[in-house]
């Protein structure tokens, strides 16, 4: 568990970090969203104490940043980065060993180590150990990125818009395997980004900064529901709703009764929003939900849009 | 520069127009300029001969020489041409410098033994001239030891004239004669005047580099200091260490024990220090300035200290154009040490200033020659080391 308790840095006149206090359990993914300028990668940074605090502190399960030296501290926090910063004159492997060897790992658990994290990140050893990072195309570069900053198995993940810079579609995969790879590793994580849309998909928390100040936090759903001001209504803006509904698949809602007409038909896995997508495309008002053989009901337009919100 | 890997039809007659422009200037000189020139003895003005005057026939066969290399860099000769080429203008090179041997014995042999016979203008020509034959042949020579070669053939060949006592008469060799005694003492003292004050330099300015890339107040400092130590003539720098050490060797026993003063070794090697200081600490200033942040950045987000992330990331990736800076503080090093004469303190640059208050052109190439060598091989060693170096990190060199 991290905990910052009244964090601030100053530069000159201007606060990045103003008096914020926030706790992030242990396993979840939060996520530090607002606008450039917000202090949210900042905020990342007191807590690996890149950037050293003014005032207030920072604890990790307890014990206070402060406690050891900023090098040991580092090595065992995980940390990725927008443009990725692989070492040019080392290969992937001496990459991914960084803090194992800044640990003092031996040369046998190393290698193990390494082939497992390539494997993890979906490249194939064998192909990508010995390579240079100016072989690697971008997406493969941060995959690497993800890995090295795993290496050690660090129980915390800090990242800085750690999939920015790439391409939509590499965007998208990454952040989908990214999900998946949290989902299993249960690894407390801390992800910068300024991109709505990545923040709903992968976020259990959201905390929305501005100004050095956090404006609210809370799980996507409570931050849509229950916007405490005006500025988290119109930062998330008309398609909130929209992004609520990816979250969600139809088997997380109440079927009503199997229908008597012809309808476009979806699976139970299949989530709210593509569910909405096909009643558009096919001019139904409501769609029927097939598990292989078996049809399990219906649900409707009406179905889909009050139940979102008094159920998730 | 051209190409070493066999490249394209640009690079190929590039390398062509470089032969035909070596090959003619060799040609010309000869046909037209003094090649040698004979003197009675040391002192007096000689005559100048062309080669056709000075040689009989072989100044023909010379001609004919220079001209078969023009229509050999004319011919396309395929794979081997380069090497043809390459070892012709040896040949050449040879034949020229074997011919004035000959002359030079047979001009001693009516005048005596205090007679001198000097290469003249148009030898100096024909070595340029060749020297750009061989540089384009090289350029044309797609295999390493096919380059081997082309530049040992000269040196062994001109080895083997000066073994056979072909050259014994010619002035150059002669004023060696008389300069060998104190050669080796006079190129050994040269050599540690550049060698050590480029280590001086080495120990001295990556530190400085480093100190000026982390902090720009010490860059102000460092760097201001080290451009106006660039823009001080040298012999004004020398003559201004000069009081400044004669006074620390007067007044503290330590220096004066070590051979501080205002005369000999210690202000020739501070000046040279000080000017092989900047294009180390320059360069590696540059290269650490030119890092990606984001680099640097995951270095130290990993957990690497200053000390780990200066070993293992900043001057590994920095090492290239480090390099480059050493090898340019040598050079500038090994043709700067020719002050130490003005005080004493020995080098060949003694040998250089002894021809030319003789008025002896020979013996100050006995003292010029083995500077512009020492350069060359030091030039071409390291720029071998910085290629073998720029495979890791090129993309920051």
């Amino acid at each position: 568990m991290i905990e910052l308790r009244g964090a601030t840095k100053r530069y000159d006149a201007t606060v990045a970090v103003d008096d914020v206090s926030l706790t992030v359990p242990d396993g979840e993914l939060t996520i530090l969203l607002g606008p450039s300028g917000c202090g949210k990668t900042t905020l990342l940074r007191t807590i690996n104490r890149m950037v050293e605090i003014d005032a207030g502190e920072v604890l990790i399960d307890g014990t206070a940043t402060t406690a050891v030296p900023p090098q040991e501290l580092r090595r065992h926090i995980g940390y990725a980065i927008q443009s990725v910063g692989l070492f040019p004159h080392m290969t992937v492997r001496r990459n991914i060993a960084t803090v194992p060897r800044l640990l003092g790992w031996d040369a046998a658990r190393i290698d193990e180590r390494v082939s497992e994290l390539l494997s993890l990140v979906g490249l194939d050893p064998a192909a990508y150990a010995e390579k240079r990072p100016n072989e690697l195309s971008g997406g493969e570069a941060q995959r690497i990125g993800v890995a090295r900053a795993l290496a050690a198995d660090p129980p915390v993940l800090l990242m800085d818009e750690p999939f920015g810079a790439l391409d939509p579609i590499n965007r998208e995969r990454l952040q989908r395997e990214f999900a998946a790879l949290h989902k299993r590793l249960g690894k407390t994580v801390v992800f910068v980004t300024h991109d709505i849309e990545e923040a709903v998909l992968l976020g259990d928390r959201i905390v929305l900064m501005r100004e050095g100040r956090i404006v609210q936090s809370g799980s996507p759903e409570e931050l849509w529901r229950g916007p405490e001001h005006q500025f988290v209504r119109d930062f998330f803006g008309d398609e909130f709703g929209l992004r609520i509904l990816s979250r969600h698949r139809i088997a997380d809602l109440t079927p009503g009764p199997a229908p008597e007409r012809a309808l476009p038909e979806v699976r139970p896995d299949t989530n709210l929003r593509d569910a909405l997508a096909i009643m558009v495309t096919e001019s139904a008002d409501s769609v029927v939900i097939r598990d292989g053989d078996r049809i399990i009901g219906s649900l409707s337009f009406c179905d889909i849009v009050t139940q979102v919100r008094e159920t998730t | 520069m051209l190409a070493y890997s066999g490249a394209g039809a640009a690079q190929r007659s590039t390398a062509a127009v470089i032969g035909i422009t070596g090959s003619s200037l060799g040609l010309l000189a000869t046909l037209a300029l003094p090649f040698v020139s004979f003197r009675p003895n040391r002192i007096v003005d000689g005559t100048a001969a062309t080669a056709i005057e000075a040689f009989g026939p072989w100044g023909w066969i010379l001609t004919i020489g220079w001209l078969a290399l023009g229509a050999l860099t004319l011919m396309p000769l395929g794979r081997f041409g380069g090497l043809t080429r390459g070892v012709s203008a040896s040949v050449v090179l040879a034949i020229g410098v074997g011919a004035s041997g000959c002359a030079a014995i047979d001009y001693a042999a009516t005048q005596g033994s205090v007679a001198r016979t000097s290469f003249s203008v148009a030898f100096y020509l024909s070595l340029l001239g060749a020297f750009l034959v061989l540089y384009a042949a090289a350029g044309q020579t797609p295999y390493r030891i096919g380059r081997l070669v082309i530049w040992t053939a000269p040196v062994l060949l001109l080895a083997t004239l000066a073994a056979s006592g072909v050259l014994a008469e010619l002035g150059i060799v002669r004023e060696w004669a008389f300069a060998k005694a104190t050669f080796a003492r006079e190129f050994r003292r040269h050599m540690a005047y550049a060698l050590g004050a480029t280590a001086g330099a080495v120990a001295l300015g990556i530190p400085f580099g480093i100190l000026s890339a982390r902090d720009r107040r010490a860059e102000t400092i460092v760097m201001g200091a080290l451009n106006l130590g660039q823009v001080f003539p040298a012999l004004a720098f020398v003559g201004l260490m000069m009081p400044i050490l004669g006074a620390l060797g007067d007044r503290v026993a330590l220096f004066d024990a070590i051979g501080i003063s205002g005369i000999g070794w210690a202000p020739v090697f501070i000046v040279l220090l000080v000017y092989a200081l900047f294009p180390i600490t320059r360069n590696t200033l540059v290269a650490i300035r030119q890092i990606d942040p984001a680099v640097l950045d995951t270095a130290r987000g990993m957990g690497m200290g200053r000390w780990r992330s200066l070993a293992e990331v900043e001057l590994p990736l920095a090492f290239p154009v480090v390099l480059a800076g050493i090898r340019i503080a040598l050079v500038q090093s090994t043709a700067g040490a020719i002050i130490a004469a003005f005080v004493g303190g020995g080098g060949l640059g003694t040998i250089m200033f002894f021809g030319l208050e003789q008025t002896s052109m020979d013996l100050v190439l006995v003292g010029v020659l083995p500077i512009v060598a020492l350069a060359l091989v030091f030039d071409a060693g390291l720029r071998a080391v910085e290629r073998m170096a720029g495979g890791s990190g090129e993309a920051y060199a």
